[in-house]
């Protein structure tokens, strides 16, 4: 899995500098058979010119499953993917949440165009919005999912009082049921905006928090800390989720994305236990939540 | 170098070409100059489905010769062909009605053309052959490279409904293949290791997972 993280990062490093493959791979672009005809100017013409396979895949919608397919067609077209289209999909599904995750509010180091990069990169972040990785130690596996909602009431209240200044989105608990068990696996996930400057990474690192050997982030495959081992999972995440007292797990991962699971308690009549730190549960923050988010 | 279905084309504006001489300008017909040279004359009610071209028009700048950068003859002549096939049925308001970038992402079931009043009963539904005659307009292309000109120099003149023609065409090369079936269809060289194939395949599986 290491391996895979670093060809991973490989390939992020590649398209980033936007020669869309290492040196010694661009030469075999001009013999490649891209076009009968012999083109004296740049190599990447017809369907690996990046605005046409734009074009191409807004009268597709972006559909993801096509993106992952193309993916594994070239390099060429794996770099365009990870540099455009995963990022339109990202917009096109989710606009509002993709603004506030690439908003440069705090003006570290030159502004991006909105929206350049984000961290931990754009297939992840599509990945996070459109799969639920389900619970390993439940056995349950993942899968694709349909409409998910992000809010980021729900992520306020997986940070703890001195981190409240981050802003996290986390997602609704997706529900799967676990033979032999009567209660109901809920996995939920979510992404940090920021994470490099936020307030639960300081946190984490000033209390030298170990990252975890056997746990890497399903979405970019980096390594994660475990919030709970940390001392950093406030109740209020399990009363938001509506699961049992204390029992859940979530992990962060290097990037700022969220993954966790937990038991989901039967709903009783005793709803809305909200504390002052529940206050403004959807009904202000609707609006301005992440929303809704289709395949 | 010019395909076969635009002979017609070709010949029309070789004929006026020949007939209208040079100094027809005002209200005549707009020359596009190709990389190459080679003009391309385009009729003024073709040359309105091109929103830049429209804009040169209303601005009065279209005199003269237009150069289209990085467009070559063929490409040129077959954009025309379209233009002036499509010119006398163009509605902008129609084109600009239909949604290229929709929200939400999915398609939801609209009434038919709810942007426009309809009569009850459903009459013919390509009342002009349009269709048909686009059908064929992209089977008659030679080869993939043309495709990718076409919408790059539709993209560039701004022409949508070309532009989203081509599109449909190069998505429904590949819609519903696997990998290997794409790069049969638009002509890519498999640049992976046999490692990094598989892991690719592997990292991008998820999106078929149930």
């Amino acid at each position: 899995m290491s391996k895979g993280a670093r060809n991973t990062r490989q390939f992020l490093a590649a398209s980033s500098s936007g020669a869309g493959g290492s040196g010694s791979s661009s030469a075999s672009y001009g013999s490649g058979g891209i076009g009968a005809a012999a083109r004296t100017n740049d190599v990447n013409t017809g369907i690996l010119d990046e605005n046409v396979l734009a074009l191409v895949f807004r009268s597709l919608d972006f559909d993801p499953k096509m993106l992952c397919t193309v993916c594994c067609v070239s390099r060429r077209l794996r770099a365009v993917a990870e540099r455009v289209l995963w990022r339109e999909l990202c917009v096109s599904r989710a606009p509002r949440m993709v603004a506030s995750l690439t908003a440069t509010g705090a003006g570290a180091g030159g502004a991006p165009p909105a929206p350049g990069r984000v961290v931990g990169g754009w297939p992840a972040l599509a990945k996070l919005l459109l799969f639920c990785c389900g619970a390993a130690a439940a056995a349950v596996r993942g899968h694709f999912t349909g409409v998910s909602r992000f809010s980021k009431t729900s992520g306020r209240s997986f940070l703890s009082r001195r981190c409240r200044g981050d802003l996290l989105y986390v997602s609704d608990p997706c529900e799967h049921a676990v033979p032999g068990a009567d209660d109901d696996v809920g996995a939920y996930r979510g992404v940090f905006r920021g994470f490099t400057r936020s307030r639960t990474r300081a946190c984490l690192v000033g209390r030298q928090a170990p990252l975890e050997t056997r746990v890497r982030c399903p979405y970019c495959g980096a390594r994660v800390w475990r919030m709970v081992a940390a001392g950093m999972a406030p109740r209020s995440a399990w009363r938001r989720l509506g699961a049992y007292e204390g029992r859940l797990e979530y992990y962060v991962c290097v990037s700022g994305h969220l993954h966790g699971n937990c038991w989901l308690a039967r709903l009783t009549s005793s709803d809305g236990d909200s504390e002052d730190d529940d206050d403004d549960d959807a009904s202000t923050e609707g609006g301005s939540d992440g929303g809704l988010v289709a395949p | 170098m010019a395909p076969p279905a635009t002979d017609a084309a070709t010949t029309k504006q070789e004929q006026q070409h020949a007939a209208g001489g040079e100094g027809v300008e005002v209200g005549g017909d707009l020359r596009l100059v190709a990389e190459c040279g080679t003009v391309v004359r385009l009729s003024r009610s073709a040359a309105r489905m091109s929103t830049t071209l429209f804009d040169m028009i209303e601005a009065g700048c279209a005199e003269g010769g237009i150069p289209i950068k990085g467009a070559d003859v063929g490409t040129l002549r077959l954009v025309a062909a379209y233009c002036e096939k499509h010119a006398p049925h163009y509605d902008p308001v129609a084109s600009a009605a239909r949604l290229r970038d929709p929200f939400p992402p999915f398609p939801i079931e609209f009434t038919p053309a709810s942007y426009a009043v309809k009569p009850v009963t459903q009459l013919d539904p390509d009342p002009h052959g349009l269709e048909a005659w686009d059908r064929k307009f992209i089977s008659d292309l030679p080869d993939n490279s043309a495709l990718f000109n076409l919408i790059i120099v539709a993209n560039l003149m701004a022409i949508e409904d070309l532009v989203d023609l081509g599109c449909t065409a190069v998505a429904d090369k590949m819609r519903g293949k696997t990998p290997d079936e794409i790069r049969v269809a638009l002509d890519i060289e498999n640049d992976y290791t046999p490692e990094q194939e598989a892991e690719v395949r592997r990292e991008n599986a998820w999106a078929f997972e149930d």
